[in-house]
């Protein structure tokens, strides 16, 4: 197994629009939870104005189009899956990534029988996955609403494989220091 | 001096001191004031022109003027330089970066997509932190007598921690790992309290069983 994990890459994406400012980063780890990439954008504060002409429209613009397409272009080390955990991300996300691409998010769930065991779950497109043997199990879904058991099955394989030496959702608290520490330098400057 | 000279004198004395008066009754009439209010409709749009169809016949294509909507596109076509009318150098608003704010006063950038900045230098540095599994572990893991496990950690590459540190107050494990580690096994780290006297906290490296 190491040796099939060493060079494959998970893709880890995170768009914050609260108190009015968006900002957003990447970040690509190895199987290990190492960083490979990470990118980061500047706040971007809409104005009142803004907010008032462009309404609910203006949230999606700025995170879909200013800085989704920005971070996801400028990544360099192309992972096999990416991972959003805000839905409205994964659709625009899954358009943009030349590859697998899952919401994750956790569960309070007790764990299914084995690793790697998945089942649907009433959402289209929706599935938990006990990933590895000691802890809940994952809830994940697919972009789009053509979604096959087979993609499924494929994800969960990728989930399974990295879960065996990461922590898979640890990279978004870790994501989310780093953008709050940028946040303080830039205030701070 | 009889009576008609003596009225006479008299007359002549008060000759032109006596005004004469006019007095009308009744009270002037009160001013009447409406209550009604006219509301003055302003637009809240700026002015939109159509040109073309009758000044120019309807042969020309007709040209609206209005606010652009802030795509790529319609952004970057807008000229200010083009405005003769104003009497301030024409400025076009749009999404301001938070950088810029307060330190280029009146010089607001065009909405542009956000720069991707590179951070990996920074983002290496910040740990891993693993959260408690004990209470899915138990049963998956050997126990040995005369101790207490107290925390299980997994998964941890053993060969790949180049520092560790236990957050006390979160009961989480803190990981760096050398970015330059080949090393992709993986186990699990646990903390046991040692019963016997004189005994105290213990860290264990252990595999998962995968049947209990």
């Amino acid at each position: 197994m190491a040796s099939q994990a060493a060079g494959k890459n998970i893709g880890y994406v995170l768009v914050d629009g609260t108190e009015g400012t968006f900002r957003g980063a990447v970040l690509v780890t190895d199987f290990r939870g190492i960083p490979a990439d990470f990118r980061y954008t500047d706040p971007i504060t809409p104005s009142k104005i803004e907010k008032i002409l462009y309404g609910n429209a203006l949230d999606v613009y700025i995170k879909e189009e200013l800085i989704l397409e920005s971070l996801v272009g400028a990544v360099e080390v192309t992972p096999v899956l990416w991972v959003c955990r805000e839905g409205d991300l994964l659709d625009p996300l899954a358009k943009l990534a030349k590859s697998k691409t899952i919401l994750l998010a956790p569960t309070a769930r007790s764990p299914l029988d084995a690793t790697g065991d998945i089942e649907k779950q009433n959402d289209p497109g929706s599935y938990i996955v006990q990933a590895d043997g000691v802890s809940a199990p994952l809830r994940f879904s697919l972009p789009g609403e053509k979604n096959r058991e087979e993609d499924a099955r494929s994800a969960a394989s990728i989930l399974v494989e990295a879960a065996a030496t990461m922590d898979l959702l640890e990279p978004f608290s870790r994501m989310g220091k780093a953008m709050s520490a940028l946040g303080e330098e830039k205030s701070g400057s | 001096m009889d009576l008609d000279r003596l009225r006479e004198n008299i007359a002549r004395l008060f000759l032109g001191r006596v005004s004469v008066r006019s007095w009308r009754p009744g009270v002037s009439v009160p001013e009447t004031r409406s209550l009604k209010r006219k509301a003055a409709v302003r637009p809240l749009r700026p002015p939109r022109r159509a040109l073309g169809t009758v000044l120019y016949g309807a042969a020309m294509s007709t040209k609206i003027k209005g606010g652009p909507l802030p795509l790529h596109e319609t952004t970057q076509r807008a000229r200010p330089g083009k405005i003769t009318l104003s009497v301030l150098p024409p400025a076009v608003f749009g999404w301001k970066r938070e950088e810029t704010a307060g330190k280029a006063p009146g010089k607001v950038e065009i909405l542009r997509p956000a720069a991707a900045r590179k951070g990996l230098y920074f983002a290496a540095g910040l740990p891993q932190e693993r959260e408690n599994r004990l209470l899915f572990a138990r049963g998956k893991i050997p126990s040995r007598e005369g101790e207490i496990p107290l925390a299980f950690f997994f998964p941890v590459i053993r060969d790949g921690v180049a520092k560790s540190i236990l957050n006390k107050e979160k009961g989480t494990l803190l990981l760096w790992y050398n970015a330059y580690s080949r090393a992709f096994s993986s186990r699990g780290l646990l903390l046991v309290r040692q019963l016997r006297q004189g005994g105290g906290l213990e860290w264990r490296w252990t595999e998962i069983q995968k049947h209990s």
